[in-house]
């Protein structure tokens, strides 16, 4: 045996080829060959009504957020139908996933994470900046009747208010517009809820933010890691922050404004 | 009849040598030209690390080429010159269409985890740049092996011609955009190929006339093709160009210099406000934001009157203004008007701005005067532009003092940037750049800085590190009474005084915070329960109701720092000018932590900079590897005796290393003396290549005792190290007083001096390797682009660690062990020889 290793390292094309596969070997486990996703079988809404309630429980509940509002809202809103046809296989995964024009859909636990914070009894007045696929707006919906969305990109806005009428979340009133600004006409808001990261709180939402009322914004540079804080409006017209989590958004689109 | 034929014989080889020596040239100096404008391309249009990578692809394809050259060694033997023209046609190709090509890919950085085709459009990406260098190398290699007489001669030209490519962008980015510069690279191809059709014997010399007129025809072609390449999306330039062609924003101003392109654009509904309270009440004024290489570097406000840039009240930055009265004014970095206006708002009484880019320094004067109705250049607002080091050096020099000194260029720096800026260096934010900083302040100055909140904190940390250092550097034994650190919701301040802050000093902080919606961190003698609950909330200690800013303060001011700096999840010790890596916060045990304690999702938070490194070199090196396995057993080199393999092996190998552990940090080495990053790479490149060159020239007209030659270079390089080492920081100050041509002047004598003898290195070896056999000289090749590949990231990693001292030393015994190697080869071969004869 030993003299059959020997002969094996002796001969230069065997040692050479014995090297090479362990070089090959080193490169596959360090560039992640033979990874295989499991497929997923696709059954009909029963399959997304199982993945969701899988959802709340391993990636919601499991990771603390407990409001019973929050919960049945997430259980409840077709997540699917918030992603794009290719990717509804995904919809339920614990990720955030493309929708198009450099924009995501935010991974579900941050939904609920954001939703939960601003501590919502059912009959507030909220203000989203970023629609983005509607799906934040259609769980805001599913808590409160009186939501507000902001949406920058002309493409999406058009895309989440047909998305969110097809839902059964007509009542979302929904703009085409800079979220910077907010919805003055509309305002005061008891919660606003911004979905893309800033460089810090556009004042004009502060402003139209009530006394007693909270916003949640992830701050941040562009294409970094954001930290997700919550601002509270003291009776005295003072703020309040409170850093709560790190995240990564997409930016804060600047556009001019143009409602729709 | 027979002297004239003579004649014509002499003149045709005269002839064919010149031939091959243009063509020589030429490929020696677009191989590095263009290595330089696609550092600009890539810097331009994609994020900046990804210009780091190019050295690698360049060395990669270089190193490659020497082993393919070894597999097809006997078949290139046979035909040579059409190889090197087919060769040549390639290169040339290649460095025309290849950037379009590239550009071409649907590649979208954001789709990566989602996608797995973007995979493979990167490695598409990758490995069309690297056949450039693959094909450059190839053709460098033949030439060499087929004119062995001539290799010194040859390899020296190849040097030359490399220093003056790294010289050539210097001028030619001034004119032309990278993209078209790099395009035009190929005419050095063409007339590469043009000289090589000279040197070809009749055999091949029709074929290689053909590949020649194709690659001309495909040059032509494309130099009529408009092509424009498009920023990255995550760039801000991308976003404004967007809105640009929607209407919604104007570009004012297109410059370009060698060290960047700069854009300024006018969007009304892009708004920037650097760390701007919650009590601001609104929205910042429009404003004018200037870009270099598509990154937001600052930002001027359109303003009439200095009333409409009220908002600026509201930052952390105003404070030190509210504490000293009718301030002299320095402002260290500045990349936007803002702090200008800030400290025009608070009645300055002279403002100073350094800003070490020349250009970004036009830019500010004429932006500044057009929107903000400033005159930059008066009695009042003088504008400098020069290495903010070396500013602080000369302004000591000429005894200028200032009441407050506020560092802009944390501000502009991305907050959270996961390490990318880890391996850039910074000359301003060491021990000894606080220290020089504190020495010009007057007695009653304040030296401030800002920057963006970390959770946990990082930068706020290490700069507390490196004020106490600098402190007690100045003879400062209580530290503690020296530092105001205080923050809103997005940024900190932390201002350090030249004297003990007085109590009427705290009071008049202590009594601004409310008013700015801040909360104090840390004062001399501060009681953090009188100040509790904060407004703004941050992550604490455990179980405890202060924060980690007040915990940290508290401990490296008051206590010994090093169980926090042990302990700390960053690396948060003080840097130096031996090791000025401000951002790279990176630990292994810190990651650990982290990951220990938030799974996956905390390698977002872990800084990877120097990871990344790390993961970089070990990537190179799983795929340089082969080059060097396919070299050792495959080719010539297998059938000849073992002991010249082995030298050839190792030889190459550690001047491999020796070689690229000078470059690569003396790229940040002589940053320090000469000021400009980019004007650095061009210095170094050219000094070295130039009179590793002339050293190699020289090499050509040594005829013996080759051994006794590089072993007088290796202890002369080990010399003058040890000399840099000891004597420079000494002559920095000296240094620093004299006008910026002679400091360059200064830096490529420092670089040409060593980079002389280190140019005998290879060629000697080239010689002695060929003693043993020809097949020997791709293995050569190849070990010495193994080396180098390897290398350039360990370089970054050892300077980032340990210092460049470190690397200097290292880089000595390489050089000294390569020789003292030849030396005991060749005693030992001779011994051996002699023993054998009769």
């Amino acid at each position: 045996m030993k003299r059959t290793v020997c002969l094996f390292y002796r001969v230069p094309q065997l040692r050479f080829a014995l090297l090479l596969s362990l070089w090959i070997l080193l490169s596959g486990l360090l560039f992640g060959w033979g990874k295989k996703e499991t497929p997923k079988t696709l059954d009909g809404e029963e399959v997304f009504t199982r993945d969701r309630e899988r959802m709340v429980v391993t990636q919601i509940e499991a990771r603390g957020v407990r409001d019973p509002i929050v919960l049945s809202a997430l259980r409840k809103v077709p997540r699917h139908r918030f992603v794009p046809k290719s990717l509804e296989e995904r919809a339920y995964d614990d990720t955030p996933l493309p929708i198009g024009y450099g924009q995501t859909i935010s991974q579900p636990y941050i939904v609920a994470y954001m939703t939960e914070a601003l501590q919502l009894k059912g009959t507030e007045k909220v203000l989203e900046i970023g629609t983005g696929s509607g799906y934040q707006a259609a769980i805001l919906a599913e808590i409160t009747p009186h939501v507000y969305t902001i949406e920058i990109i002309p493409e999406l806005a058009d895309r989440a208010r047909k998305t969110l009428n097809e839902a059964g979340y007509r009542f979302v009133k929904t703009r085409q517009g800079d979220g910077y600004f907010g919805w003055e006409e509309e305002s005061p808001f008891d919660a606003i809820i911004v979905t893309a990261a800033a460089g810090h709180v556009p004042p004009p939402l502060l402003s139209q933010l009530k006394a007693g009322g909270k916003l949640i914004i992830p701050l941040g540079g562009p294409y970094e890691v954001q930290m997700l804080t919550l601002v509270e409006k003291m009776q005295d017209g003072t703020f309040r922050t409170n850093q709560l989590l790190p995240v990564r958004f997409v930016p804060f689109v600047r556009k001019a404004e143009s409602s729709q | 009849m027979y002297s004239i034929q003579g004649f014509g014989f002499s003149l045709l080889l005269f002839i064919r040598k010149l031939a091959s020596m243009i063509t020589m040239f030429c490929i020696g100096f677009s191989l590095i030209a263009e290595q330089v404008v696609l550092m600009r391309f890539f810097s331009e249009t994609k994020h900046h690390h990804i210009a780091f990578f190019v050295i690698g692809i360049a060395l990669l394809g270089i190193g490659a080429s020497g082993t393919i050259r070894t597999i097809l060694h006997r078949t290139v033997s046979r035909r040579p010159e059409l190889w090197i023209g087919g060769g040549l046609s390639l290169f040339t190709l290649l460095t025309a269409v290849s950037l379009p090509l590239i550009e071409s890919l649907p590649i979208d950085f954001l789709y990566f985890v989602f996608d797995p085709i973007q995979l493979f459009y990167i490695f598409i990406y990758i490995f069309i740049l690297f056949l450039i260098f693959f094909f450059g190398g190839f053709v460098s290699a033949s030439i060499l092996e087929l004119f062995t007489q001539d290799a010194p001669l040859l390899y020296g030209i190849n040097l030359i011609a490399g220093g003056i490519g790294g010289l050539a962008p210097l001028l030619l980015l001034h004119w032309i955009p990278s993209h078209i510069l790099f395009q035009a690279m190929s005419l050095f191809g063409i007339l590469g190929g043009l000289s090589w059709i000279l040197t070809v014997s009749s055999r091949d010399g029709d074929l290689v006339q053909r590949f020649w007129a194709s690659s001309l025809l495909v040059v032509l072609v494309l130099a009529f093709l408009p092509w424009e390449p498009k920023p990255a999306i995550y760039k801000p330039l991308y976003t404004l160009t967007t809105l640009q062609e929607e209407g919604l924003a104007t570009k004012v101003l297109e410059k370009r210099s060698p060290r960047g392109t700069y854009h300024a654009f006018e969007a009304p509904t892009f708004h920037y406000a650097p760390f701007i309270g919650l009590q601001a009440s609104s929205p910042p004024p429009p404003q004018i934001f200037l870009l270099k290489d598509g990154e937001l570097e600052g930002t001027i406000f359109k303003v009439t009157s200095l009333k409409e840039a009220e908002i600026l009240d509201s930052t952390p930055q105003s404070i030190p203004y509210r504490l000293v009265d009718h301030p002299k004014v320095l402002i260290l970095d500045e990349t936007g008007g803002v702090n200008l206006i800030l400290a025009s708002r608070f009645n300055a009484a002279s403002i100073t701005i350094v800003v070490s880019d020349p250009t970004m320094a036009e830019i500010l004067q004429e932006q500044v005067q057009q929107n903000s109705g400033f005159t930059l250049g008066d009695e009042f607002i003088e504008i400098v532009s020069e290495e903010p080091r070396l500013f602080l050096e000369q302004a000591k020099m000429q005894d200028k003092r200032f009441d407050l000194v506020h560092i802009a260029s944390t501000e502009s720096l991305p907050t959270a940037s996961s390490g990318l800026l880890a391996p850039r260096e910074n000359y301003l934010l060491t021990v000894e750049g606080i220290r020089e900083t504190l020495s010009i302040l007057t007695e009653d100055g304040i030296l401030s800085v800002s920057r963006g909140l970390q959770s946990p904190p990082r930068d706020a940390f290490r700069l507390l590190t490196l004020t106490k250092e600098a402190l007690q550097q100045r003879g400062v034994k209580d530290p503690e009474n020296y530092v105001l650190l205080a923050r809103n919701y997005l940024a900190f301040l932390l201002m350090i005084g030249l004297v003990p802050i007085t109590a009427q000093r705290k009071q008049r902080f202590l009594d601004l915070l409310p008013g700015l919606g801040m909360d104090p961190e840390y004062y001399p003698g501060i009681q953090i329960e009188e100040h509790l609950p904060y407004r703004n909330k941050v992550s604490s200690p455990s179980g405890q109701p202060y924060s980690y800013y007040h915990w940290g303060a508290k401990t490296i001011l008051e206590k010994d720092p090093k169980a926090l700096i042990d302990q700390w999840v960053y690396d948060i010790s003080p840097v130096t000018d031996q090791r000025p890596y401000f951002h790279n916060f990176f630990s292994w045990k810190g990651l650990g932590q982290i990951l220990s304690q938030l799974g996956r999702e905390g390698i977002r938070k872990a800084e990877l900079g120097y990871l990344i490194v790390v993961i970089t070199g070990i990537c190179i090196g799983i795929i340089a590897l082969p080059l060097l396995m396919f070299t050792v057993y495959f080719g010539g080199a297998r059938s000849t005796p073992t002991g010249g393999r082995l030298y050839a092996v190792v030889y190459f190998l550690s001047i491999g290393f020796a070689f690229l552990f000078l470059e690569i940090s003396w790229l940040a080495f002589f940053r320090r003396i000469v000021g400009d990053p980019f004007l650095t790479v061009v210095i170094v490149f050219t000094g070295l290549l130039f009179s590793a060159g002339m050293g190699s020239l020289r090499i050509g007209k040594v005829g013996s005792r080759l051994e006794i030659v590089i072993l007088k270079a290796a202890f002369r390089i080990l010399l003058i190290l040890l000399l840099y080492e000891t004597v420079v920081p000494y002559l920095m100050f000296p240094i620093a007083q004299t006008p910026a041509p002679v400091r360059y002047g200064i830096a490529l004598a420092m670089v040409s001096l060593p980079g002389y003898w280190m140019g005998v290195f290879f060629p000697i070896g080239l010689r002695m390797v060929q003693r043993h056999g020809q097949s020997f000289v791709p293995l050569a090749w190849a070990s010495n682009g193994f080396a180098s590949v390897i290398a350039s990231p360990l370089a970054q990693l050892l300077s980032m660690s340990f210092g460049f001292p470190l690397l200097f030393i290292l880089a000595g015994i390489f050089y000294l062990f390569a020789a003292l190697y030849t030396f005991f080869y060749q005693v030992i071969k001779g011994i051996l020889v002699e023993k054998r004869s009769p």
